[in-house]
């Protein structure tokens, strides 16, 4: 029945969310609420693994840019790693690199953030 | 040239495909907000917008509501100012949402990431989004409407449930007081009315009926005054009503079939309920079952005791029928005739005429205050005593002043000094021609000698049984001639009004029996009686009418 799972993992104070399985319009909420629970516990700093999602709508797309204004102002990032070269291509159409960092694999989106000052001072 | 002809490609499809994921959601979805949160992530993550909004507004209103946002910090729901709105979150491209021409609100939108400027092709995108929200706010629309509609028919057959169980009720009781228990019974389970106060309205005062978890209170009854000639449910205004407010009525219905017969007080469980339309119907409803129980209570009443009225008039009837003689005794010298017609309601006139003995005649004529039995009954009464005494006077042991005095003690006895009765009595001595009367407060008899010399029967003293006889009556004789005339008659006759309100008066009475001198005492009461009948305006209510006409023939001579 579900189409789409998100799990998250907790390294010290980033959070890392592995999305598996279709973002549609209908699981877009399920990712939307997790975000939107993240942010309002404070933690702002977020890596998307990519690895195992098979297809993002639009919509999945708009849950990112309904946030990041948010994330940003508190400090924090969204991080896209491991992004399939058909994902990648549908991101890159939209113009998402423009406002996305998005990285090869997990690791280097980690150390882009542990080399940031605010998160170091955490 | 391929590669970006590909990606154009490719971006028509990504459109087309937002665009068919959207209305499958609208088909399938009756959650106003996932479509409407779904239109603006698939907007935002489209065209790359940071803010978003829909804004409906409601038809032919100038209010707004935000139905969803994305990216908005803080915005208020209810929007009062639109522009101002607009330009404290950024919302720069803005697309109306039109459901058939109609303006059902708007889709919102911040600049784009690079403040690039919408394309057409991202327009016309925009466009037939909106059209999809327009489809799926007015579904909304629709379908919140059908659902108040299947609630106000749920309440509706539910309200019609509870009347049908209290007119059930109200016809099992039996009693006037046992109809107001079902009635707040059936507004409690109904609105939650947690007391109740029925007030009745008379010609005389208004009276508190039943007093349902309200101590019933004088006041009260002052303080709805001016409500019991309403004829429709009104809510208690608190400043006007304070007083009825302050002790938590909120809602008043009138009680009527025709007029407003009463009024039913009543408050919610709930202080601060406030009563719809509907509920007012409902409370109107439910107090016009009451009321019509109420009044078919009152005809009944009214019905029993108008058998028990008319049941009293046939029984009085029928004694005072059995008082009056059947026979008069009348011959060639003496020529008596008696007139005797009742009122609609039986009256207290009475008149008996007798012989004594072979020498001597008895007249009398009375009329007795109040009516019905216990008028009869007190007739009957003085035809006994009568009928007692006379004996007396026949064995010329008592006189008839005396025996006048007689009846007074005892009949003043024997009733309340309300009761009286005016009387008037002789006695004709058929030998020596001579009459000896005694009137106690009855009208004068009319006594007109052939030689045309009027005289009235006058003598004796106070009405019967108003004080025991201190000083004895007085009596008068009179010697009679050939020719003369004697009128005994009650103030019906003398009392007949025409349509200009006059009354027929002694003269007009002693007129007539003047020119009847040389008619028989029959013949002058037809005349009297036509010439009455003549003078009356019609259908007058008639007194009791009563007359006894005494002529010394002519004929012995």
């Amino acid at each position: 029945m579900s189409k789409f799972e998100s799990r998250v993992r907790k390294h010290n104070s980033l959070q890392i969310i592995d999305l598996i399985g279709e973002l549609d319009a209908h699981t877009s909420l399920i990712l939307e609420k997790e975000l939107l629970d993240l942010i309002n516990q404070g933690q702002t700093k977020i890596i998307l693994n990519f690895s195992e999602l098979k297809y993002i709508s639009s919509a999945g797309l708009g849950v990112f840019m309904g946030c990041i204004d948010d994330i940003r102002s508190k400090n924090g990032d969204l991080k896209f790693s491991n992004l399939s070269d058909k994902i990648f291509e549908v991101f890159d159409l939209l113009g998402f690199p423009h406002l996305f960092e998005i990285y090869n694999h997990e690791q280097e989106a980690m150390d882009k953030f542990l080399s940031d000052p605010n998160t170091q001072n955490l | 040239m391929s590669h970006s002809k590909k990606a154009k490609n490719r971006g028509i499809a990504l459109d087309l495909n937002a665009l068919i994921e959207t209305s499958k959601i609208l088909n399938a979805s009756q959650d106003l907000d996932f479509i409407l949160s779904h239109i603006l992530r698939t907007v935002m993550g489209k065209l790359l917008i940071f803010r978003a909004c829909i804004i409906t507004c409601e038809e032919g209103s100038n209010s707004f509501e935000l139905a969803s946002h994305r990216g908005l910090k803080d915005a208020p729901i209810k929007i009062k100012a639109l522009e101002q709105f607009k330009s404290q979150f950024e919302l720069c491209h803005i697309t109306p949402i039109k459901s058939n021409e109609t303006l059902v609100g708007y889709l919102c939108l911040g600049q784009k990431f690079n403040n690039d400027n919408f394309s057409s092709s991202e327009i016309s995108f925009l466009d037939s989004l909106a059209s999809l929200a327009a489809s799926a706010i007015e579904n909304a629309v629709y379908f919140r409407k059908l659902h108040q509609l299947n609630q106000t028919l749920e309440q509706k057959i539910n309200q019609l449930g509870t009347l049908f169980q209290l007119s059930n009720e109200l016809k099992l009781h039996k009693s006037r007081r046992e109809v107001f228990d079902p009635l707040f019974n059936s507004l409690e389970s109904q609105l939650n009315i947690a007391q109740l106060l029925v007030i009745s309205k008379h010609s005389t005062a208004s009276q508190m009926e039943y007093a349902k978890n309200i101590e019933p209170d004088s006041r009260l009854l002052e303080a709805s005054e001016t409500l019991l000639n309403i004829k429709q449910p009104i809510r208690l205004d608190k400043t006007a009503y304070s007083l009825l407010a302050q002790r938590g009525f909120q809602v008043c219905i009138p009680l009527k079939t025709n007029v407003t017969f009463g009024i039913v007080l009543c408050g919610s469980r709930n202080p601060d309920y406030s009563f719809s339309d509907p509920d007012l119907e409902f409370l109107y409803l439910a107090a016009n079952h009451l009321a019509v129980a109420l009044e078919q209570f009152r005809f009944f009443d009214e019905a029993l005791k108008r058998k028990a009225l008319e049941k009293e008039l046939d029984v009085a009837f029928d004694i005072q029928t059995k008082l009056f003689p059947k026979n008069i005794p009348s011959d060639d010298n003496f020529d008596i005739a008696t007139y005797y017609k009742p009122s609609r309601q039986v009256g207290g006139d009475y008149y008996d005429s007798f012989e004594i003995d072979h020498d001597h005649i008895f007249l009398a004529i009375a009329d007795v205050t109040g009516k019905g039995i216990p008028a009869s009954l007190l007739m009957s009464n003085l035809q006994a005593l009568i009928k007692a005494y006379i004996e007396l006077i026949r064995l010329k042991k008592m006189s008839l002043f005396e025996m006048v005095g007689k009846i007074n003690n005892i009949i003043f006895e024997n009733t309340s000094s309300d009761k009286f009765i005016s009387f008037f009595c002789a006695v004709i001595e058929k030998s020596t021609r001579t009459i000896q009367s005694v009137n106690a407060g009855h009208n004068p008899p009319i006594l007109i000698k052939a030689s045309g010399e009027i005289c009235t029967l006058t003598h004796g003293g106070i009405v019967l049984g108003v004080v025991p006889t201190r000083h004895a009556y007085d009596y008068e004789s009179h010697h009679l001639e050939n020719g003369d005339l004697l009128l005994l008659y009650t103030d019906g006759i003398t009392e007949t009004m025409n349509h200009k309100r006059e009354e027929f008066g002694e003269e007009r009475l002693i007129e007539l029996l003047l020119s009847n001198m040389d008619n028989s005492s029959g013949e002058t009461l037809d005349q009297l009686i036509n010439r009455l009948n003549d003078f009356a305006q019609p259908d007058q209510q008639h007194d009791d009418t009563t007359a006894i006409c005494v002529k010394l023939s002519n004929i012995s001579d």
